[in-house]
């Protein structure tokens, strides 16, 4: 899901903005997005477990799943390991940042 | 059973870890505020709340967590006016109980969060604390940048807020997909680029004096305890959430400024939590350069062992 604004093209930029540099983490943002989609959140357990009842928490992620920016990517919809049918999820980008701003 | 709530999205692992330890030690009330508030009453004479199942009294609550920005919940994605209103409802019920649970047993309190929650304010009351703070300008005018940068030698930029930005495709985006994508880290200050550059508005703009580091600090402040893990510098990377390969270890602060720390976390802040950021200087200062009220901590704890969320479950019971 990507949130387009308005054309910038032409349109002066924050300073900041003109010192943009490549995320060299794509690979591990990837690897992390597999993980997440293995596991889904049991609301019985309160938290996100695995098929087999293994935390999500637990997995070592190939980089902190923090403190920059990562993408968004929409977890699709499909069946838990009990049978409950999950609907498609969007998953925000991961900062150090407080859900909800 | 005492009760503790937990105030996170479904997605958010940190909530996990700390809802598995309360596991058997509490009854725990999980809520997504973002995504769904279970149905919830509240009597005002006798303080007797329910929320989903479970019943309890206001005073049960031994502790409480909000990882969400409760005090400033945006619900523009909802288009339906119903929805909407619905949602506002929901969320001014949730939010008009829970204000009845004392400050002193959020970790942290939504409006204490707010205030701390910033580059300049947090760095400012930082210093004052005893804390080194590298000097910065904050300014709209590139003049006062490339003075700054002239009188303090080579400086670094990074953005004031923490608002998501990438540049993909060309194009600025709020959320990348998963694919490449540029983004506004914390990058060494080059005065040419802004003189050769594309054209820039007034939005103002942190320029710090660059510290030569040796390595990055962690650190995380529960309560009274401070833990801390430690990067060596690799290669010229500025920015530390960009290194690929991460031999961090434990660190351990010194007392005087663990003291200070907690001085500014819970004195100053009223925090009860908090991770800042520090940079060891090839001087062997540490310097402050971010605070972030609600950062996370998961991969000091899956990688480094580090007690976090333990140390936060027990703030909570």
């Amino acid at each position: 899901m990507m949130r387009h604004s308005e054309n910038q093209t032409s349109r002066p930029l924050p300073k900041v903005l003109l010192y943009v540099s490549p995320c060299p983490l794509i690979d591990d943002f990837e690897t992390s997005r597999r993980l997440e989609e293995a596991a889904a959140y049991d609301a019985a357990l309160q938290m996100s477990v695995f098929a087999d009842g293994s935390p999500l928490y637990c997995v070592r992620y190939p980089t902190p799943p923090t403190a920059t920016i990562t993408p968004g990517h929409t977890i699709p919809a499909g069946y838990t390991s009990t049978g409950r049918y999950k609907p498609a999820k969007f998953v925000p980008s991961k900062t150090d940042k407080r859900a909800g701003k | 059973m005492s009760v503790c709530i937990v105030i996170a999205t479904e997605h958010d692992l940190h909530a996990d870890s700390v809802v598995d330890r309360l596991r058997g030690k509490s009854q725990i009330i999980r809520i997504d505020p973002l995504n769904y508030i279970p149905s919830l009453s509240f009597r005002s004479e006798s303080s007797k709340c329910q929320i989903g199942d479970i019943r309890f009294h206001l005073n049960d609550v031994t502790g409480i967590i909000c990882r969400v920005a409760l005090e400033s919940v945006s619900l523009e994605f909802l288009v339906d006016p119903v929805q909407k209103f619905a949602a506002r409802e929901h969320l001014d019920a949730l939010i008009g109980v829970l204000l009845n649970i004392p400050e002193t047993k959020w970790i942290n309190f939504p409006w204490n969060d707010s205030i701390a929650d910033g580059k300049i304010y947090p760095l400012i009351l930082a210093a004052r604390a005893g804390i080194r703070v590298p000097p910065f300008v904050v300014s709209s005018n590139r003049k006062y940048l490339f003075e700054f940068d002239s009188l303090c030698g080579p400086s670094i930029i990074k953005p004031l807020s923490d608002m998501s930005i990438a540049r993909q495709a060309g194009r600025f985006v709020e959320i990348p997909e998963m694919a490449e994508f540029d983004a506004p880290y914390t990058t060494d200050f080059d005065p040419g680029r802004l003189m050769d550059g594309e054209a820039e508005d007034e939005t103002p703009t942190l320029v710090q004096k660059k510290i030569q580091k040796r390595g990055d600090v962690r650190v995380v402040v529960v309560d009274r305890q401070v833990f801390a893990s430690y990067m060596p510098k690799k290669h010229s990377i500025v920015d530390s959430r960009m290194a690929k390969e991460r031999d961090e270890f434990v660190f351990y602060l010194d007392a005087g400024l663990s003291e200070n720390i907690i001085h500014l976390t819970h004195n100053i802040l009223n925090l009860r939590f908090a991770t800042m950021d520090f940079i060891h200087g090839i001087d062997d200062v540490l310097y402050l350069v971010d605070v972030n009220p609600s950062g996370n901590f998961l991969w000091q704890e899956t990688m480094l062992g580090i007690p976090i969320s333990s140390a936060l479950s027990e703030g909570l019971l």
